[in-house]
């Protein structure tokens, strides 16, 4: 109940602090930031440069370095280039060589998922972020001021949301054409009349509150209302709904590469690989099961984070 | 000389089920250093008075006047100066505060605001502001949670009169809270007025509340003022009937002596396009055919005013 | 007779030894004895009136009612909430008693543990985190405590019913309120439709709501006809023992003065016994026979209205009176209680309102338990400067 006057805490470190302290968002952060590591040294000192494609190397047997490789630490983390092609190991089950197996090209599963991650985990927090933003910054005044503004708004989010958001996904990426940053616009132009939705459905319940009335009769100007008073008090609850939403653009990027859109066949991004293994997940299901595993173990980990990091940022759970 | 005069207020609002004559023609002055205590029940309409006149919602028709100068459509650098003299202390302190925001931040957040103060300035009035409202040092951190009610309240009223305002606007601010501690900000904020010369608008529906510390009484009903005038005078004659009833059915602590109750019949209706005439008519024991006709207030004398065709009669 | 009321107050014991020979008794009446009569009375004629059968609770149970004529005793009730780290102490051996018709005041503040009591009396504590962890409650006789839920099924609702502070939360807003009355009636009763119909629409009728509005829903009606529908609900299976926690707190004064006119008039027509807590001395003036002064779960004073009113001796209940803005009385400061009540998750030793009490010595905060002093026949004090002067 008493705090120490002499020290006023940092409002982030404190955060961190309380999402450390929930056992079960430090379970998130210990996956994914070894997650993450292991995606960002993948390439650090890698054998082979991303496009080399070496003829002779593709029938060469297996050597020592790449068995003993995996066991290092980060510098040979990813034995293989994600595009190098074992010829020997097509649809190759797990096994000491390849770890996690190869697909149809004799490309080694484990190393893809490694450089996958760096685009796909990347492309996920893109767009979580830039729908999150989006629906705190349109959000969060359109719910404050009511009225007229408010009914236009939404009825332009409805008029979106009226389109699915796969298709509308594929029209705006066969508009733009494919690549990394037409497929992050595809994907988060989608979400965002949600996400402003949701940030206008609580800056509607949180307008009653007093405090803000409060501020209004202190000469606060309104913009400083909404962006200091409002949305700190606002922001928690749609936390949990950006998380979810990683793992949903990730997994709308893999449709979009899916159809022939997105980010390219070429690009070893987890969405890629998981629609390149659909085909033959009836034969070789280690194909598919990998890389759906780690994408599921991701998005466990981000939402379990997301759950910790909500109840953090909630000051009335301090002790 | 009156601090505020209020001529033929109006507020209303547009809801669903047509016009809500929330404040409908309210006219009184409260003087300098007085209290004027507003009285009524639920949905009469005295928070929207209140709100209307510190300009926190813009009046339909009337005029407010503060200091003489007429402020109803006051706007841009005048309306940041009205609002410099004039606050409110909430009812609830639970939502009156932002939870985000600690009883320092909370109580600095006006004198940032007025931009006149330099990052010291602001640090030592905070200081002085939470002493003299009796909230201890250690507790500038606290944030409002981890706080009682009656702390809250007293945040809340350091954060009211942080830039010394002329007028305050109380919102029913004890009633959320215990007997004890009620006397305890009650006993406050009669220190202050004292201190700054501070006007009150008290806004409450506890009647022995306002008794203890208005110099002045408005009743309202539905939107209506209907009756006005020095709080002895209402409570040793109220002529209103409403009034009348309003003060026998407090519950008394008297046990030897239980007050004659004057039963009211019916309930509260609404204002919501109310037909012409006294609004209390529908449950006043002696309304006649001509309480159907608009109602003016009449004088008394002695600064007593009442809104009722038929007060000399009853 | 006297002498029996006297005996219907249970001490308030700490320790386990104590509690087992009842012998801290303070007033030096010839207690024993005093115990036995009333035990022997409670074994002939105390579960002879309206409840058919006994419970081996009443036998067995460590606690014995001690006066046949209390309709509803309270002995020694103490209430737990724990929460993962910490133990709230929300009642802390609290003992009353209620006649048959009678009604008793319980106030307190915010937090003082009122409503945890009539919910413990009820069985309707959610546990966890809440825990009975003493006491009995004797309902005509039976000491619900050792009652096992099946029975407690049938006597909620039907001898014992609770009126709950807020109308508007109390009602279902998707069904009428005929057919949530109905409810009601048809569980504790083997009512047809239409008695059960015509039962409803009399218990309507009877707190001033017309039978055609029985169709209508919960957003239909104000306030406080909202209210007047709740009381109707609780009253609907004609309880003995009503308990109401802040009935009219919610109400504006005009109607909170309505329904309690129809509450005092109901109760004096069915002789229902009601317990009504409040943290208004008002209402407690104007409705009770009995008043207990309740501050951290503890009855610091307790005693007929009259007494309580006229003669305070408790200086918490001298604090209260001190705080209340008087309607005749012009002085200008009030005299509050200084401080705050105390954390009920770390109460202080002995008295626990010694912090914040104005005559408050040493002695308060050593004695693990202040006893209980009988200043006037039926009054008791819980302080140790209680009958040794006055102030």
């Amino acid at each position: 109940m008493k705090k120490n006057p002499d020290k006023k805490k940092n409002q982030f470190v404190m955060t961190l602090q309380r999402t450390v302290e929930n056992k079960v968002s430090l379970i998130g952060l210990i996956i994914l930031g070894a997650l993450l590591l292991m995606i960002i040294f993948a390439n650090v000192i890698a054998p082979y440069d991303p496009n080399y494609m070496d003829v002779t190397a593709i029938h060469g047997t297996p050597s020592a370095r790449h068995i003993l490789g995996c066991d290092q630490f980060g510098r040979d983390l990813a034995p293989y280039d994600p595009n190098y092609m074992d010829v020997t190991a097509i649809h190759g089950t797990p096994s000491a060589r390849h770890i996690l197996g190869c697909d149809q090209f004799g490309r080694d599963l484990f190393s893809r998922i490694l450089y996958g991650g760096r685009y796909s985990l990347a492309l996920g927090f893109i767009c979580a972020i830039i729908g999150f933003a989006a629906g705190v910054i349109f959000g969060s005044p359109v719910g404050y001021a009511g009225g007229t503004t408010d009914m236009v708004v939404m009825r332009l989010c409805d008029i979106f949301s009226a389109i699915p958001g796969q298709l509308l996904a594929i029209l705006i990426s066969s508009a733009l054409g494919t690549g990394y940053f037409y497929t992050i616009l595809a994907m988060t132009i989608g979400g965002i009349p949600n996400s402003i939705r949701g940030t206008r459905a609580m800056a509607l319940k949180e307008r009653e509150m007093e405090y803000l009335e409060a501020a209004e009769a202190m000469n606060v100007p309104k913009w400083k209302i909404v962006y200091k008073h409002m949305v700190p008090n606002i922001v928690s609850p749609s936390i949990v709904g950006t998380t979810m939403m990683i793992g949903n653009s990730i997994m709308g990027a893999a449709g979009l590469t899916f159809v022939g859109l997105g980010v390219g066949l070429t690009t070893p991004e987890w969405g890629a690989i998981l629609s390149n293994s659909r085909s033959f997940f009836s034969q070789y299901p280690h194909e598919i099961l990998f890389p759906g595993l780690v994408l599921f173990i991701t998005v466990l980990a981000i939402n379990m984070i997301g759950d910790g990091l909500r109840d953090a940022l909630d000051p009335k759970l301090k002790r | 000389m009156a601090l505020i005069e209020v001529e033929h207020l109006k507020k209303y609002f547009n809801v669903a089920a047509g016009i809500n004559h929330a404040v409908d023609d309210v006219t009184f002055n409260i003087e300098k250093g007085h209290t004027m205590g507003v009285v009524g029940e639920s949905g009469c309409g005295k928070s929207t008075l209140g709100r209307t006149i510190i300009h926190l919602n813009q009046a339909t028709a009337g005029t407010v006047r503060l200091n003489g100068e007429d402020i109803t459509n006051a706007s841009g650098r005048k309306l940041r100066e009205i609002r410099e003299k004039m606050s409110i202390v909430f009812q609830d302190p639970y939502s009156s505060l932002n939870p985000r925001f600690t009883v320092a931040e909370t109580i600095m957040e006006p004198l940032k605001e007025s931009h006149r103060y330099s990052k010291a300035e602001i640090e030592e009035k905070t200081q002085a502001l939470m002493d003299l409202v009796g909230i201890e040092k250690r507790l500038q951190n606290a944030y409002p949670h981890e706080m009682d009610g009656g702390r809250r309240q007293r945040v809340g009223i350091a954060r009211a009169i942080a830039l010394d305002p002329q007028f305050i606007m109380c919102d029913e601010p004890v009633s959320a809270l215990d007997v004890s501690i009620q006397a305890q900000v009650l006993n406050l904020l009669m220190d202050l007025q004292e201190e700054k010369g501070l006007t009150y608008m008290f806004v409450t529906h506890d009647l022995s509340v306002v008794r203890h510390i208005a110099d002045d009484i408005s009743v309202m009903y539905l939107g209506q003022l209907v009756e006005t005038g020095p709080t002895k005078e209402i409570f040793s004659h109220p002529t209103h009937p409403y009034t009348k009833a309003l003060l026998s059915a407090i519950p008394s602590i008297d046990v030897l002596h239980p007050m004659q109750r004057i039963q009211l019949k019916g309930e509260i209706t609404s204002a919501i396009d109310p037909k012409p005439g006294c609004r209390f008519a529908p449950r006043c024991p002696y309304a006649t055919e001509a309480c159907s006709q608009p109602q003016t207030l009449r004088d008394l004398g002695s600064n007593h005013h009442i809104s009722c065709c038929r007060a000399g009669e009853i | 007779m006297k002498d029996e009321k006297k005996t219907s107050r249970s001490p308030e014991l700490e320790g386990e030894e104590k509690r087992e020979h009842g012998k801290n008794r303070d007033h030096g009446h010839d207690r024993e004895k005093n115990r036995e009569h009333g035990r022997d009375k409670s074994r002939e004629h105390g579960w002879g009136r309206g409840f058919g059968r006994r419970h081996p609770g009443e036998v067995t149970g460590k606690y014995q009612l001690k006066d046949p004529k209390n309709f509803l005793e309270v002995q020694n009730l103490v209430v737990e909430y724990s929460s993962d780290k910490k133990i709230v102490q929300a009642v802390n051996g609290i003992s009353f008693s209620l006649k048959k018709g009678e009604t008793l005041g319980l106030v307190g503040e915010t937090g003082a543990g009122k409503t945890t009591i009539a919910k413990a009396i009820m069985r309707i504590l959610p546990d966890p985190p809440a825990k009975v962890k003493d006491g009995a409650v004797f309902v005509g006789g039976r000491d619900l405590m050792q009652m096992p839920e099946h029975k407690m099924l049938k006597i909620r609702g039907a001898e014992i019913a609770m009126i709950f502070q807020d109308p508007m939360t109390a009602l279902n807003p998707l069904m009428s309120v005929g057919d949530q009355i109905m409810e009601v009636v048809q569980i504790h009763n083997h009512y047809t439709r239409e008695e059960a119909l015509e039962h409803t629409c009399k218990m309507l009728e009877m707190v001033g709501i017309p039978r055609s509005r029985s169709v209508e829903y919960p957003h239909q009606f104000s306030g406080g006809m909202k209210q007047r529908v709740v009381i109707a609900m609780a009253l609907a299976c004609n309880p003995e023992l009503l308990l109401a926690d802040e009935p009219t707190t919610a109400l504006d004064v005009t109607i909170q003065a309505q329904v309690l006119d129809m509450i005092r008039d109901l109760r004096d027509r069915l002789n229902t016994s009601m317990v009504l807590i409040t943290h208004d001395l008002g209402v407690v003036a104007e409705t009770c026979d009995k008043v207990v002064i309740v501050y951290a779960g503890q009855a610091m004073e307790s005693g007929a209205r009259n007494d309580i009113f006229l003669n305070p001796q408790h200086p918490y209940t001298k604090g209260l009176f001190g705080s209340l803005p008087k309607m005749d009385d012009d002085s200008k400061r009030l005299s509050p209680i200084k401080g705050l009540p105390p954390d009920p998750t770390d109460l202080p030793r002995g008295c626990p309102f010694a912090p914040r009490c104005p005559k408050a010595c040493e002695a308060c905060s050593q004695d693990a338990s202040i006893p209980e002093v009988e200043v006037e026949p039926g009054h008791f004090v819980k302080c140790l400067f209680a009958g040794k002067e006055d102030a």
